[in-house]
């Protein structure tokens, strides 16, 4: 895909849910509904592209892996940040044990 | 510079007993409130600019991304779906899904915003992000942040927005003098930041439920063409959130999202 049209697409795209509102429809307020549901938008994006990688490291979309790497690098940071509360932290637990465990499987 | 002459103004009987602050002081005051959060997003601006060159994009392109996302997110999410070979569309979308909640934040912060020329607006919203809000909406209500309210947020976004792209940019450049980072398996530290930050936005069991739904369904989805799985699971999860409330039957609902503690009802 062309980098410009993506980098353009991507900044419209953040961009616009900012600055629309001081601009647009000044007397209307969004219902506490609509907040909620927007409320739940980024969990939702994050689990959609954090369990993929992690269950199917092939990328096709038929195949569970049950125990690898990837899988116990997740579960590391899921225990990690679960309890440390750190976002770093626990991303980089879980990629240690993720090379460790594949320099010692050797794939 | 449109309003920095309030110095001859008489105070209104305020918490600014001394002076009126100037332009100039809101703007440092803004950058100072921003000081905190360098040292959590230096680390990870450094590693989300070492993520561009793992997902195949260039030094130059993984800068622009991250120009044009502002948002780590939102940074880290374009990385993965071109990492994917996801379609335009489903960045799009998914960017625009991930930004939502700016809807909100902009929403609660244009009164304070009315006479404030369009450009002014358009770069406080260009360099609007969550801790910004967060640390500008309580002087907002009680009264601390009453004057050159756009110097403040311009203060506070030219400092983050600064310092994250200079990161970013280093962290890039470093990425990519390591050649075909991707084929040794450095597409996981991306994974890995998505997983901790799921965990860690995963604060009731409502929130869980949705990330369920949405896991499941991404891979139940994984065979529709252009990555719209991801935009189906983000369907699937948040109408799990909206079904979760109706059947809760009251209104408990934003407990969960960041955007809770400003809400006015």
């Amino acid at each position: 895909m062309s980098a410009v049209v993506m980098i353009a697409l991507v900044g419209l795209a953040a961009f616009l849910p900012r600055y629309l509102p001081f601009v647009v429809l000044q007397d209307r307020k969004p219902s506490a509904t609509a907040k909620d549901l927007l409320g739940y938008a980024p969990v939702a994006v994050l689990a959609a592209l954090a369990v993929p990688p992690v269950l199917t490291p092939t990328g096709d979309g038929d195949r569970l892996t049950v125990l690898g790497p990837y899988l116990a690098g997740a579960l590391v940071i899921v225990v990690v940040a679960y309890t440390s509360r750190h976002l770093l932290l626990s991303a980089l637990a879980g990629t240690v044990v993720f090379f460790v465990l594949r320099a010692v499987m050797g794939s | 510079m449109t309003t920095e002459n309030s110095e001859t103004r008489p105070s209104t009987p305020n918490l600014e007993p001394l002076r009126q602050l100037t332009a100039k002081d809101r703007y440092l005051e803004g950058a100072r409130a921003m000081l905190p959060f360098l040292v959590s997003i230096i680390p990870m601006s450094l590693a989300g600019g070492a993520l561009g060159p793992a997902s195949g994009l260039s030094a130059l392109e993984t800068l622009g991304l991250a120009m044009a996302a502002n948002s780590g997110t939102a940074q880290f999410v374009a990385f993965s779906l071109v990492l994917q070979g996801a379609s335009l569309v489903t960045l799009f979308l998914t960017t625009l899904v991930l930004g939502l909640r700016m809807l909100i934040y902009a929403t609660v912060l244009r009164e304070h915003f009315e006479d404030v020329p369009r450009g002014l607006k358009a770069l406080v919203a260009f360099g609007l992000i969550d801790a910004i809000f967060f640390a500008a909406i309580d002087k907002l209500r009680d009264g601390t942040l009453n004057s050159h309210k756009h110097w403040y947020f311009l203060g506070a976004s030219s400092l983050m927005y600064g310092v994250w792209m200079t990161c970013t940019a280093i962290g890039a450049v470093l990425g990519s003098l390591v050649p075909d980072l991707r084929s040794r398996g450095l597409d996981f530290p991306m994974a890995a930041m998505f997983v901790a930050m799921l965990v860690l936005s995963v604060t009731s069991r409502k929130l869980l439920a949705i990330a369920v739904v949405s896991g499941i369904t991404v891979l139940a989805a994984a065979t529709l063409p252009y990555n719209l799985g991801i935009v189906v699971a983000v369907v699937a999860g948040v109408a799990t959130g909206g079904l979760w409330d109706l059947l809760a039957g009251r209104r408990e609902a934003g407990t969960s999202s960041a955007v809770t503690p400003m809400e006015e009802n």
